[in-house]
């Protein structure tokens, strides 16, 4: 029984332990796919929000290359018409607004050897620009209409600045000059500013050859040239639009960079945000779900700690409730043992009391039919003699056979075989009778005396019991008391027969030791059905017993009788048996009148009696 | 068998017991050895019959209703001094008997069963002490 629960108590820890990990691994799982997830969310928002960006910094820098271009447009379609002619008219054109340089530096003509031949600036000079690769570009018929300038610093302007440059043909098609627009970068790098990426955010104009027109990286504007070319990743080169990390791009911050090509032009705009500052939204959502899942994992260990330390207790409380039952229950067995042994003892004790009796109830037969059985041989001795008498008689040869001189009828005479002839049958009757008394004592000893071990409720008259008992107490009872039966009519009752002879025997003899002495009384035995129960009182008119000795009478070891004359523990046997058979016995009694006890008990015996 | 030669003739022995077999084997026994006995089956009965005929000796059972054969016999050596008393008990428990005998109640006790010729030895051991003379 131990090993079994102990057993249970291992089964129950492990139960409790692979459901606290299985939801552990569940919660964690949970955690890490739904974080994974969120990251590619996170991670699709900034890049498609990234994307966003840069397609309106494509848009804004297209639009500023076109307003550049409509004013190269005018100044190319002036030059190319009237040639040299008629700056003022384009200066006209400046002043009135006609053309729009609020965002340029400047704008002007270099002719085809170089020279800056025109600018809307007051102080133009004219300078020789034959060096400068947006002049130069222009020469060897650059394929996009428009070309954009890494920052150049100025020679006229002394400023930084990007130059947009257009070709300028003659009439048959042939190089003369380049329309040109110069540049402020911070018109650009303004744009960047409205963007808040970050402190590491990055934006930049590049061209697809890796040359920064403009890069702001953080607050940090990058509009002198000073910075050099990048190496673009291919599929910059190769697609129109698109988005790639990288932590070797311009410095070793590692961003997500977002790109968008610019229509017509060799020109890429690029928009990064620092990972981790894209990743800022995840990285909240990780702490919490970190966050939840510690506080979770937390209680399912702290829950599952208590649960193993209730089950622990609960067992532990099970094992104590199961040594105790058990204790109980070996105790209630070794009470029952106790007092079937000393049921079975009493019994024991009672018939010692009462062997002198029994001897008596036996010697007196045995010895008037071992009497008569040597009467009997004498009387056959007799009748033998008449016998050879007779024969003497009737032997031919007349010689006796015998010294008997008397003949037949004068023997019978002398032996009174008269009376002999009639009382060999007495005898005999007599005889048989003795020793049938003698059997039935010896039965009734014999159901009286077996043990009830196996505690069988079987089916008994008990009126035949009852007689039985009468029989073994006889010599006990007859010198005392003259016993009246009173017996009605009951069914056979389911009991132990050999202790409820054990009670009878007890009451029996009690009522019969209730006479005083010298004074022969009455006890009155009856028996009645009442319900599903049957009654059996045993009365006497003897001397009654004492109030005060009447609550102490089935007290074991209690006892009036003088000491060596009884056990004490009669009535109390008696009242256990009684209970045995889920019965009363109670008594009644009044001093001087005499008696009665009152056993009931229920036809048919139950189960939950016996368990009882 | 020296019992069978001893001549009863002229002796009365009243045997006492409540048992009516004892009494019948008892005086089948005693007839055949040439000694006829009356019987009584309680003390009481046997007192009434000492009071009208005259007995040489009283065998008396020990337990009897009412009378016991110690009281009974008391009584007798009372009344009748010179009648010879025996005592012949079925009883295992000899104290009662046996404080008769030494107290001069009962010449002799014996126990049931009796062996006959036992038995008859003592009637006669007893008779042929009857003296006719108060025995204490």
């Amino acid at each position: 029984m131990a090993f079994q629960t102990l057993r249970n108590k291992n089964n129950s820890i492990i139960y409790l332990v692979a459901v606290a990990i299985v939801l552990l691994l569940s919660l964690w799982t949970f955690i890490f796919s739904r974080s994974n997830q969120d990251k590619d969310l996170v991670l699709k928002q900034s890049i498609s929000n990234l994307q966003n960006i840069a397609i309106s910094f494509k848009e804004h820098s297209q639009a500023t290359i076109r307003n550049s271009d409509e004013a190269l447009r005018i100044i190319k379609f002036h030059y190319e018409t009237r040639g040299a002619k008629d700056f003022n008219l384009l200066n006209e054109y400046f002043d009135k607004n006609v053309i729009d340089v609020s965002f340029f530096n400047q704008a002007g003509i270099i002719n085809k050897e170089g020279i800056y031949e025109f600018s809307n600036l007051q102080n133009h000079k004219k300078i020789d620009l034959s060096d400068r690769e947006h002049f130069r570009i222009q020469q060897d018929a650059y394929p996009y209409d428009v070309f954009v300038s890494k920052p150049v610093l100025g020679r006229a302007s002394k400023k930084w600045s990007i130059q947009l440059t257009k070709r300028l043909s003659t009439p048959d098609g042939s190089f003369n000059g380049v329309a040109v627009v110069s540049f402020d970068p911070t018109y650009f790098v303004d744009y960047h500013k409205q963007i808040d990426l970050g402190p590491q955010s990055f934006t930049s104009l590049v061209g697809t050859d890796g040359f920064v027109r403009t890069l702001r990286v953080g607050d940090v504007s990058k509009i002198d040239g000073s910075v050099p070319q990048i190496a673009l990743p291919q599929q910059v080169k190769e697609k129109e639009s698109g988005y790639f990390v990288s932590d070797i791009l311009f410095d070793r911050v590692k961003r997500i960079y977002a790109f968008e090509k610019l229509k017509h032009q060799p020109l890429v705009v690029m928009v990064g945000v620092q990972e981790s500052e894209a990743l800022a939204e995840y990285d909240r959502l990780i702490r919490s779900y970190l966050i939840l899942g510690g506080l979770l994992s937390i209680l399912i260990v702290t829950f599952t700690l208590i649960a193993i330390v209730m089950v622990r207790r609960a067992q532990q409380l099970n094992t104590e409730l199961l040594q105790s039952y058990q204790d109980m229950k070996s105790a209630k067995q070794s009470e029952f043992e106790m007092s079937q042994r000393l049921t079975q003892s009493e019994k024991l004790a009672a018939l010692g009391q009462l062997a002198a009796g029994v001897a008596h109830e036996i010697n007196n037969p045995i010895g008037y039919v071992n009497s008569n059985l040597g009467t009997l041989r004498q009387y056959f001795t007799i009748c033998e003699k008449i016998i050879a008498s007779y024969e003497n008689l009737l032997s031919s040869a007349n010689v006796p056979l015998t010294e008997e001189k008397d003949g037949p009828e004068q023997l019978k005479k002398k032996l009174n075989y008269a009376f002999v002839k009639e009382d060999v049958y007495a005898t005999l009757s007599e005889s048989q009778e003795g020793v049938l008394r003698v059997k039935n004592i010896v039965d009734d000893l014999k159901n009286f005396s077996r043990s009830d071990n196996t505690n069988q409720f079987v089916r008994c008259d008990l009126h035949k019991a009852i007689q039985s008992t009468l029989n073994i107490v006889n010599n006990e009872v007859k010198y005392r008391a003259d016993v009246e039966l009173q017996f009605g009519d009951i069914p056979e009752v389911e009991c132990l027969p050999s202790q409820l002879n054990q009670v009878f025997l007890n009451l029996i003899v009690n009522a019969a030791q209730a006479q005083p002495q010298g004074q022969r009384g009455k006890i009155i035995i009856s028996t009645g059905v009442m319900q599903n129960k049957v009654w059996i009182e045993v009365s006497d008119n003897g001397a009654g017993i004492a109030k005060e000795h009447l609550n102490k009478i089935f007290e074991p070891f209690f006892t009036t009788k003088e000491l060596g004359s009884g056990t004490g523990l009669g009535l109390s046997v008696s009242y256990g048996i009684i209970q045995r058979h889920d019965g009363s016995l109670t008594v009644s009694s009044e001093v001087g009148v005499g008696t009665t006890f009152r056993i009931e008990i229920p036809i048919e015996h139950t189960q939950l009696a016996q368990e009882n | 068998m020296p019992s069978r030669e001893f001549d009863f003739s002229g002796f009365r022995v009243l045997c006492v017991d409540d048992e009516p077999n004892i009494l019948s084997s008892l005086r089948r026994m005693f007839s055949l050895a040439g000694l006829s006995v009356d019987i009584a089956t309680s003390g009481a009965e046997a007192l009434k019959m000492l009071a009208h005929q005259e007995f040489h000796l009283v065998l008396s059972d020990m337990l009897m209703p009412e009378m016991n054969g110690a009281e009974l016999l008391a009584q007798v050596r009372a009344q009748y001094p010179k009648i010879m008393r025996l005592m012949l008990t079925g009883t295992i428990e000899l104290t009662d008997a046996m404080s008769a005998v030494s107290q001069g109640k009962v010449h002799q006790c014996l126990t049931k069963p009796w062996v006959d010729d036992e038995l008859i030895s003592a009637v006669k051991l007893a008779l042929e002490n009857y003296s006719g003379h108060e025995l204490t």
